[in-house]
Formats: structure tokens, sequence, C-alpha cells
């Protein structure tokens, strides 16, 4: 525990934080600057995130669409001709029942990639940071 | 075979945190320098997904729709001086979303951990004990209300700020585009007090997406805990 605090408040640049061990870990608590510490770390789980990424962005889709049909249109315009015009991304789209269902499938699959690609980015960097913060801690016990 | 439920009580467990200690214990500067590390790393994150999304989305518009590329791309031009749809103006979108994605990034980060302050942090160790290499196998939790707050000041401050250059450069009355949002946000117009009122609704969207967005996560995140504690 006293070389991850010391790799980790290397990696965010406290190198003079507290690096006794006593009066830590005792009775499997947690000290507080440990847990900070940790937390500052912990990874983003990736599926998790991007399938709740995909599960908004899919309900946000499909609410913008059907909001626009129950508001409709004055007589002899079309209901919501510019966010049909996503159908040149998203072929098959359209502002109808139909559509709203093909907008959030879509939704969800950018949602998705977008929550992954911004996890992934996330735990990676941070693992670098670390992995370089430990490559310049020397391992304890040693001079 | 029958499923054996998820407990609840032990899939929202964390940590126990030294009661008489707690926040005291944590060095300020730790804090301070903590947040700006990670709100640096997600400005990162946010502005190269904003300036790659932007690059791709320009020259995917090229790509389709060709000679009439650029009907709605072309207003970010608005604000994004130089920006437009060409093989050029990719590059410049590349590095005008990246500064717009890096400044929402770090203000959403330094927003959130503020907000949802140390105890939050807390929260998001998921350990029950501290092995050597613990670091990687904390699991971020999220702060529902902490991510909305942040993204919802965020965007809300976005839609008024932006409603506001319309105005102050003179086109507010022919920014047809932008008067669409009342269709999503009630009240809203491109005026001072329309642009309130509008951020005002887009606060509350906002917030309640993030809000639902962090309990899929943590719902989701408990889930494959468990299951991860029951194979193991």
């Amino acid at each position: 525990m006293l070389r991850l605090r010391l790799v980790v408040s290397d990696a965010i640049g406290c190198p003079m934080l507290d690096a006794t061990d006593e009066g830590r870990d005792q009775g499997g608590e947690l000290d507080p600057t440990d847990a900070f510490l940790l937390s500052l770390f912990a990874r983003i789980d990736t599926v998790a995130f991007a399938t709740a990424a995909a599960a908004v962005a899919s309900l946000t889709m499909f609410i913008a669409t059907i909001a626009l049909l129950i508001k409709g249109a004055s007589p002899g315009y079309h209901i919501g001709p510019n966010l049909g015009s996503l159908s040149t991304f998203w072929p098959g789209y359209s502002v109808s029942w139909g559509g709203s269902i093909i907008g959030g499938a879509y939704a969800a699959v950018f949602g998705g990639i977008v929550g992954f690609a911004l996890a992934i980015f996330w735990n990676f960097t941070q693992l670098v940071i670390v992995g370089l913060a430990a490559l310049r801690v020397p391992p304890i016990g040693s001079d | 075979m029958t499923k054996r439920p998820i407990p609840l009580s032990a899939a929202r467990r964390t940590v126990p945190i030294k009661q008489d200690t707690r926040l005291m214990a944590i060095d300020e500067g730790t804090i301070r320098r903590g947040i700006w590390l990670n709100s640096i790393l997600l400005s990162m994150g946010f502005g190269l997904c904003c300036g790659l999304g932007l690059m791709l989305l320009t020259f995917l518009s090229l790509a389709i729709t060709g000679d009439k590329a650029g009907y709605y791309l072309n207003l970010l031009g608005v604000f994004m001086p130089g920006y437009s749809v060409s093989p050029s103006g990719a590059w410049i979108g590349l590095f005008g979303a990246f500064i717009y994605g890096a400044i929402s990034g770090l203000v959403t980060y330094q927003v959130y951990a503020r907000t949802s302050g140390v105890e939050a942090f807390n929260r998001m160790v998921r350990e029950h004990t501290l092995p050597r290499d613990a670091y990687r196998q904390a699991t971020m939790r999220l702060s529902g209300k902490a991510l909305g707050l942040a993204l919802g000041l965020l965007l809300a401050g976005q839609l008024w700020l932006s409603s506001a250059w319309l105005i102050v450069r003179g086109t507010a009355a022919e920014s047809k585009h932008a008067a669409l949002l009342a269709h999503y946000l009630p009240g809203y117009s491109v005026s001072f007090m329309g642009a309130a009122i509008g951020a005002f609704w887009l606060f509350v969207y906002v917030f309640v997406s993030s809000f639902i967005f962090a309990q899929i996560y943590n719902r989701i995140l408990d889930i494959r805990k468990w299951r991860g504690e029951s194979q193991s």
C-alpha cells in the first residue's frame, strides 16, 4: 500500500504526500487519503459506460422524434424537415413512428461508440500516467 | 437452476472509511492536484472526440452529399470562424472543435468533482480489500446529481452564450434554425430572456438524462460486479 500511495502521489504531482505507513490499513478500514487517491484512478467500466450512453442517446432520439410527431405541423407542411435531414447519415430514418425506432437504433450505435471511445481513452491515459509514475518511484527498500 | 437475486445492499457496499478522520485527513493540495489532473484528461478526451467527430462528419458530408454538402454544418461557421464544409474547413473544424471540447471537458470535471465532493470519490471505490494493485481493480461509480449539475450547467450556459452571440452580431432575426429549438424548449427565442428560459429547460433535460445515465451505469456495474463475484 505504501508503494501504491507513493506511485499515485507522484502521478498527481504530490511527492511530499505522507509516506509513512503507520496507523494505516488497520482493521480492514481504508485510510481517507488512500481512498481518495484510489478513486482518482478508478477505471471506468467500458461496457457499462457504453451501454448507458447507448441507452440515453437512443431514448433522446426516440423522444425527440415522437415529440415532433405529437406536436404535428401546419396543414401542407412536412413534419420535422430539419430533424429528418439526419437521413443523410442514417439511411431509413424519417420523422415518423417507424422512423423513431430506426433513429433510436442508430443513436444507440452512435452513443455506444462514443461512450466506449471515451471510456477507453480515460482508462488508457490513466493507466499510462500511473505506469509512468511507477517507473519513476523506486521500489520500497531500495536507496 | 434458480437465479440468485442481486444483493443490493452488498452491491452498494463501499470501502469503509475511518470515521474519525474522513475528510480532514486529506490534504487540500492533493485534492486540488488530483482534480486538475483528471480535468485535463477529460478535457483532452472531450477535445479529441469533438475535433475528430466534426472532421469525420465534415468529410462524410462531403462524400455523401457532394455539392449540396454543408446546408446545416456550415452554420457552425457562425461560432467557429473559418469553418466550412470543405477539406480545408475540416482541419479548421478539427482545431476549433478540439478547443471547444477541451474547455467543455475541463468545466464538466471541475464542476462534477467540486459538487460531488470527496464523499462521492469515496463512493467510487468498490473494493473491500486493498491488494497491492488495488488501483487496477477500483471501478468508478458515477454521481447522477453531480454529473447532471455539471453537464446541465455547461450546456445551459453554452445555449445562452450562443444565443447571446447571435444577438450581439445582429443576426438574431435571421437565425431561423436556432429558433427551431422552441419545439423542444418551450419559451425559447433568440433573445436574452428567451435564451434564459431555453437554458432553464435544457438544464432540466440534461440533468434528467445525466441522472438516468448514471443510474444505468451504476446498475450495470453492480450486475457485472455481482456476476464476477458469483463466478469466482
